[in-house]
């Protein structure tokens, strides 16, 4: 936040600063554009998903509520990035205290393979899955899923966690720990407290990864789809304002996401 | 020592999914070297290299993700340098809205690039209504849906990693660089950019690697007529039940992936001061 301060001097003998702003917002409103459309066109009152819309009218989001063919999609979505966010977050918090407690030959090694997930492309990791389960006759399990999606978000939950611990640092925990108070004390009533919100964001963070994962999610759910599976599926043979409504409904839980992580520890510090 | 036990104690619930990541990954790998009878054999990788057609998915997935992350850097960095450097206010709405787009869910934001670029989308709505075009200009279904479907996708890839890094570069250097006579375009590119090529070569780095192995991309903004390398994979395995050729595709791609994240962050090593972190 400093950076900010600092340059605001700057910026003023900066002619650079005016060309590059005016560039950043016609990009921003390039890349935004689609997500207004389908907002709007959720209160098409034909069946005519366009923009402007074609009337005024909250049918769709009722059939939203109506259809039976998004509502268990939607439950097990939920479900999955609850189960999977509580697993990654547990495994995550428990690396992120082992690589920032101890100093220990292999730490890095052991970084790397915690972050491994994030470079092998979601295609393979969807792909190595589907076959892994289908030699172990495994295939159609719910659990399969969890174990996916706790693959996918573990990166994400060790690397803000992590962040947040080193933050704080030791000494509190560590004059904890000298005052009588057991390490596994020390941790909960002390060092927990400070990092409550990088542990509500990595939360948060992990919800939506999952929740969002399409790619990988792909070759696995054929009996069990999730939202973004089943969204596919439909838009893929037909366009009709339902989705516009879904995605609605979806943007608006993004835009409070994005608020409330950026009220909590700042944007930036997640992305 | 006991430090070292507590730690892999720690660890080791993590370590035990993650091996679960690695015997699947191991799994592709096998299943690529092996015949439908059993026996090992790299037919599929001679028939991969050989077939024009695999090939080709490859290249058109290589030149998609090299001009759109080139696309992504060039729109992109004035975005990073307005983040780090514009007055708080503004800085910080133009990241709240790269956020959002940024995690809005990715199905829903091709949708809307679907509505955008169809034939009665937005898009030539209104090139129609200012009487550009008679007839609805092909947007979509073809390479250029698939590149403006990327080229949103990746911008947040880029621009996240260049302004974090721009933000510890203080901008006095720019100061000095034109008190000492250097006109802004100079400074900017004899310091700024170079100052912040780290961030460059990472977000570089991510923006191509997500190109390169899009799927869900170009199978809604490219339908049957563009597919890349993730359609290949995901058709031989989904479609073909082709389990060995999809595995190959996938070794492949990982491969090539693989092969930009570490050579290029090696080379960035070398030959830039304090490397790419």
């Amino acid at each position: 936040m400093s950076a900010y301060a600092k340059a605001d001097g700057a910026r003023r003998k900066d002619p650079l600063y005016p060309i590059f702003a005016g560039i950043s917002v016609i990009v921003l409103l390039w890349v935004v554009a689609p997500l207004i459309v389908t907002f709007f066109s959720a209160f098409s009152s034909t069946t005519n998903a366009s923009f402007p819309p074609d009337g005024f009218s909250l049918r769709w989001f009722r059939n939203v509520f109506e259809i039976d063919e998004f509502k268990t999609p939607f439950y097990r979505s939920i479900a999955l990035a609850l189960i999977s966010g509580i697993c990654a977050m547990t495994l995550g918090t428990l690396s992120a205290l082992a690589l920032t407690k101890y100093r220990f030959r292999g730490s890095e090694a052991i970084d790397a393979v915690l972050m491994s997930p994030l470079i092998v492309p979601q295609v393979i990791i969807g792909l190595s899955f589907l076959i892994f389960v289908s030699r172990m006759q495994f295939t159609g399990k719910f659990a399969v899923l969890v174990v996916l999606h706790c693959v996918l978000t573990l990166p994400y939950a060790v690397r803000v966690i992590r962040a947040s611990l080193t933050r704080v640092g030791r000494s509190l925990e560590e004059a904890a720990v000298g005052l009588g108070a057991s390490p596994l004390k020390a941790f909960f009533l002390v060092t927990l407290p400070q990092i409550k919100a990088g542990i509500f964001a990595a939360s948060f963070f992990c919800f939506v990864i999952s929740f969002d994962n399409f790619t990988a999610t792909a070759f696995l759910s054929q009996s069990n789809s999730t939202l973004p599976v089943e969204i596919y599926f439909y838009i893929e043979t037909r366009v009709d304002p339902t989705i516009s409504a879904i995605a609605a409904l979806m943007m608006l839980g993004t835009t409070a996401f994005v608020l409330l992580i950026d009220r909590m520890v700042g944007v930036n510090r997640i992305t | 020592m006991t430090q070292k036990i507590r730690a892999f104690l720690l660890v080791s619930p993590a370590m035990i999914l993650l091996v679960v990541f690695f015997a699947a990954l191991t799994t592709v790998l096998s299943m690529s070297v092996r015949s439908p009878a059993g026996d090992f054999t790299f037919a599929n990788y001679i028939r991969f290299v050989n077939d024009t057609h695999f090939l080709g998915y490859l290249w058109r997935s290589i030149r998609v993700a090299c001009y759109v992350t080139l696309a992504a850097l060039i729109a992109g960095y004035p975005i990073a340098y307005v983040m780090s450097r514009g007055s708080r206010r503004f800085a910080s709405f133009i990241t709240l809205a790269l956020a959002i787009q940024f995690f809005s869910i990715y199905v829903i934001k091709m949708y809307g690039w679907m509505l955008m670029l169809g034939n009665n989308g937005v898009i030539n709505r209104f090139l129609k209504y200012i009487g550009l075009t008679e007839t609805p200009v092909r947007l979509m279904y073809n390479e250029l849906g698939v590149a403006i479907g990327l080229f949103a996708s990746a911008l947040p890839l880029m621009v996240f990693p260049i302004s974090s890094v721009l933000q510890n570069v203080s901008s006095r250097y720019e100061e000095a660089a034109n008190g000492l006579g250097a006109t802004p375009l100079q400074a900017f590119f004899r310091i700024t950019l170079p100052l912040s090529a780290p961030g460059v070569v990472g977000g570089a780095v991510l923006a191509y690697v997500f190109c390169f192995t899009a799927y869900l991309t170009p199978s809604l903004l490219g339908g049957s007529i563009f597919k890349m390398i993730g359609n290949l994979i995901y058709d031989q395995a989904m479609v073909g039940f082709n389990y060995g050729l999809a595995g190959t595709a996938a070794v492949v791609t990982l491969l090539m992936s693989l092969l930009v994240v570490f050579g290029i962050n090696s080379l960035g090593n070398r030959l830039l001061p304090g490397g790419t972190r």
